[in-house]
């Protein structure tokens, strides 16, 4: 198994911690390795938050880095699918295959 | 204030009609190897006709659009795979909206073949599989539409289309899109789809600023208000949009109305005569018969006719809503004034619609597109040719033989200049040949299908360019040539494979420019002609005689005479003998011609050469008299010495001269142009063998003279149409010289001949 590094999103996933995340993500991507997302806590999500998600994984992707989602919260999931997200965040994929 | 919309029609219809040509190819396209961004194209040329239509009012177009779209729609998205099934039904309707678009454009009724079509797309929309997409009667359609139509009365409703295209600093200002489409979820079923194209990328991405929007569909039985109200907050920091659209299904609700309607006045007034009799029935209200008659009456043509019944139909329902209940008044009432008004209108849309059509014909006029450089260019040539008068005249304001050789270069510059310029708008008259090309795969397809043959279609050279009025009248020519090399040419897939080719058959159609003409060659890789045959067909058919002469070349031409076929089976493609007899006339027409190759066992092709326009030509000049005239050098065969003619006399006064094998009439057009006196009556003469469309005369002519490009004016625009006469043109003295029309010539000729033998008779 190839080496990965993990991001945990804490409890909220919005736009006030949007900026703090941002640069943690930035570390993450600096690695240049697959990215684990620990969203388990995640309580408190909005638009920004999303988008910022949305944008690391395509960034990642494109450096040919994977990332996965590592229990994505229901309050994340459920705010993925009203704003039409889920595809885009791999979220129906993660959790159809119930990602470890 | 009114805008008047159908100044604008004329360009819808080029860009539906571009549309449906894209969409037409894609659906090639997409048979062969699909792609979504094929069906991205398809979808977008339909949406936009049906925008396009639904602005204008072209209702039938705009629905018949909407159900193509639903089901081009779950194409998109991936939720119904491509079938040929499907292709096929595209594609019929491609078909059918340019008819439907040809007849709105020809101020004609739009008719029902559309409605076929719909249904079909309905039952696979409701996941049913189109059994039989040709619906032939119509009385099976109506068994066929009733129950889905009964289906979708129940739950009719519809939905909202909502687009929210908010600006970057929504989020910042607290208003949280999540928050609003869950309250919008909270009235019905909520389906979101984001556009996320505007996000940049991870490292420019400024996290507090909002780059989605969403296109929202909700289904909920809301009111529009409700919505807008989620919304309230960010009106003024957003785009939205909020449309109350139909759901597909429902849509058949109104299909089966518009069937009805479409049917006409004489449907409607069935209609009230059922209701007026049912309703004498019920309440036994003695009513003349008369009356009646004059409901029956509505059924027939005459718009005064219908005028009259409608009243009638008035007198009774009125007669009888006395003592009848209110509901059966309402409704045969409301009946009565509907057929009455649609009758009104009626005779005045007529008399109406007369008069657009004659000013339509007046003014319609076509219209071509032309690339920005070639317009660029036109303008720097203007400029330059402003720059070379310019300097030109100040040299004629003190001009002193010193300044001699500025003028000769002045000039020759002004010249340079103006061919340029003749060249540039001759330019834009040309167009890639590409678009003649592209309206073959679609028939190769489907002639393939019906052959059972397996064919490519190789298209080579699309970009080459010509004249526009070429194009229009080649375009005919060559699908009969395809469609031959498809018939005839390839050999069926058994015979292909026993001859050792590859089961597939290639037709390659090919178009380059050679010295001033286009080529276009249609070739097959087929069984080739065998010359013997034709030999032998010819002979049997009395075109030449048995043992006569001929180079394979000629014997090849044959099947260009008219009433020639080899085909054993005359089939529905092709076969019966007419066809390339037209074909060559018509590129002859065009001042082109025909060359067939033929390789027993390896395949045909034919090369057709054409003028790149017909705004110019190669013309010979010749004298009559004091008079020039202008010949077509390609009509012209060869010119003889009158000394060394033997002309003789037949039927009368008819001077022949004979040629080879044929006798040739002569045609003096001193006496044809009743010129009077002149020059040149000491000069011997000559006689030049000219043909055109396979007859030949010999023109009785003074001198050749020189042979030059000339531009042909229209006599028809400047003067009138005189038979024997295609045009003018400007000399380089100045003088106007007439263009002859050898065929016209010929006619004339034979008309005169034919008064002349009657007089002797």
């Amino acid at each position: 198994m190839s080496k990965k590094t993990t991001v945990s999103l804490g409890t909220a996933l919005d736009i006030a911690h949007a900026s703090s995340l941002k640069s943690r993500l930035v570390t993450a991507l600096t690695k240049n390795i697959p990215v684990q997302l620990t969203s388990d806590k995640v309580e408190r999500v909005d638009t920004a938050g999303l988008q910022l998600i949305f944008a690391f994984i395509k960034k990642a992707e494109t450096q040919g880095n994977s990332v996965h989602w590592y229990k994505p919260s229901d309050a994340l999931i459920n705010a993925s699918e009203i704003l039409g997200l889920q595809s885009e965040l791999k979220l129906n994929q993660a959790r159809r295959e119930g990602v470890v | 204030m009114e805008i008047d919309l159908s100044q604008f029609h004329q360009v819808f219809f080029e860009e539906s009609f571009e549309g449906l040509d894209v969409m037409e190819q894609e659906l090639l396209n997409l048979e062969e190897d699909s792609d979504l961004e094929n069906v991205n194209t398809i979808f977008r040329a339909a949406h936009s006709i049906k925008g396009g239509s639904a602005t204008f009012n072209f209702k039938d177009v705009a629905d018949f659009t909407h159900v193509m779209e639903t089901l081009l729609d779950e194409m998109r998205e991936g939720s119904r795979p491509v079938t040929r099934e499907i292709i096929d039904l595209l594609l019929k309707s491609v078909d059918c909206l340019r008819g439907m678009l040809n007849k709105i454009q020809d101020d004609e009724p739009v008719g029902e073949a559309h409605c076929e079509l719909i249904n079909s797309f309905n039952l696979l929309l409701s996941g049913e599989a189109i059994v039989e997409t040709e619906v032939n009667t119509a009385a099976e359609q109506a068994v066929e539409t009733q129950p889905i139509a009964a289906d979708t009365t129940e739950d009719l409703h519809h939905y909202w289309n909502i687009q929210f295209i908010p600006q970057s600093h929504i989020l910042e200002t607290g208003n949280e899109p999540v928050r609003m489409f869950r309250e919008l979820k909270g009235m019905g079923v909520l389906e979101s789809t984001v556009d996320v194209s505007k996000v940049p990328d991870f490292d420019e991405l400024v996290p507090e600023s909002c780059f989605l929007s969403w296109r929202l569909r909700l289904d909920a039985d809301t009111e529009y208000d409700t919505i807008k109200e989620v919304f309230e907050w960010v009106e003024d920091e957003c785009e939205l949009t909020i449309d109350n659209a139909e759901e597909p299904e429902v849509k058949k609700q109104d299909v089966k109305k518009q069937e009805v309607e479409k049917q006409g006045p004489i449907t409607e007034s069935e209609i009230s005569v059922d209701t007026v009799i049912s309703d004498k029935e019920v309440t036994a209200v003695e009513t003349d018969d008369i009356e009646v008659s004059g409901a029956e009456k509505t059924t027939g043509d005459s718009s005064s006719d219908k005028m009259e019944s409608t009243n009638a139909i008035v007198s009774i329902s009125g007669a009888v809503s006395n003592k009848t209940s209110d509901v059966a008044k309402e409704k045969s009432q409301k009946l009565a004034t509907e057929t009455q008004n649609s009758s009104q209108a009626k005779v005045k849309s007529t008399a109406v619609n007369e008069e657009k059509k004659n000013q339509k014909k007046a003014t319609s006029t076509a219209s071509i597109r032309v690339g920005i450089d070639k317009v660029d260019t036109l303008i720097d040539l203007v400029g330059e040719l402003v720059i070379t008068q310019s300097m030109l005249s100040e040299l004629g304001d003190n001009f002193t033989m010193a300044k001699l050789n500025q003028l000769v270069s002045g000039l020759s510059e002004l010249e340079q200049n103006t061919r340029e310029l003749q060249e540039s708008v001759m330019r834009i008259r040309m167009l890639p040949i590409g678009f003649v090309f592209n309206r073959l795969p679609r028939m190769v397809r489907d002639l393939s299908s019906q052959l059972g043959k397996k064919v490519h279609l190789a298209i080579k050279g699309e970009s080459t360019e010509l004249d526009k009025t070429v194009m229009e009248q080649i375009g005919d020519p060559l699908t009969h040539l395809v469609r031959n090399a498809l018939d005839h040419g390839l050999e069926s897939t058994e015979q292909r494979i026993a001859a050792g080719k590859s089961e597939e058959g290639t037709v390659t159609l090919n178009a380059f420019h050679q010295g001033g003409n286009i080529v276009i060659e249609v070739s097959d890789n087929g069984g080739g002609i065998d010359p013997d045959v034709i030999y032998d067909k010819a002979v049997e058919k009395g075109m030449i005689q048995q043992g006569e002469e001929l180079v394979k070349e000629q014997i090849l031409g044959l099947i260009m005479e008219p009433g020639f076929s080899t085909a054993a089976v005359v089939s529905d493609v092709s076969g019966r003998g007419v066809g390339m007899d037209v074909v060559k006339r018509n590129i002859n027409n065009l001042g082109g011609s025909v060359e067939i190759e033929s390789n027993l066992g390896k395949g045909t092709t034919f090369t057709i050469r054409l003028p790149l326009t017909l705004a110019i030509l190669d013309g010979q000049l010749i004298r009559v008299a004091n008079e020039v005239y202008v010949l077509p050098l390609v009509s012209i065969i060869e010119s003889i010495p009158l000394s060394m003619v033997e002309i003789s006399k037949i039927a009368g006064d008819m001077k022949v001269y004979k040629l080879h094998n044929e006798y040739v009439p002569i045609i003096d057009l001193r006496e044809e142009f009743v010129i009077q006196r002149g020059g040149g009556a000491n000069s011997e003469g000559l006689l030049a063998i000219v043909e055109g469309e396979n007859r030949k005369i010999a023109l009785k002519i003074d001198d050749l003279m020189g042979q030059q490009q000339v531009v042909i004016k229209s006599l028809d625009s400047h003067y009138k149409s005189i038979q024997g006469v295609s045009g003018a043109t400007i000399l380089g003295d100045g003088r106007v010289s007439l263009i002859l029309d050898i065929v016209g010539l010929a006619k004339r000729a034979a008309i005169r001949a034919n008064h002349r033998r009657e007089k002797v008779a």
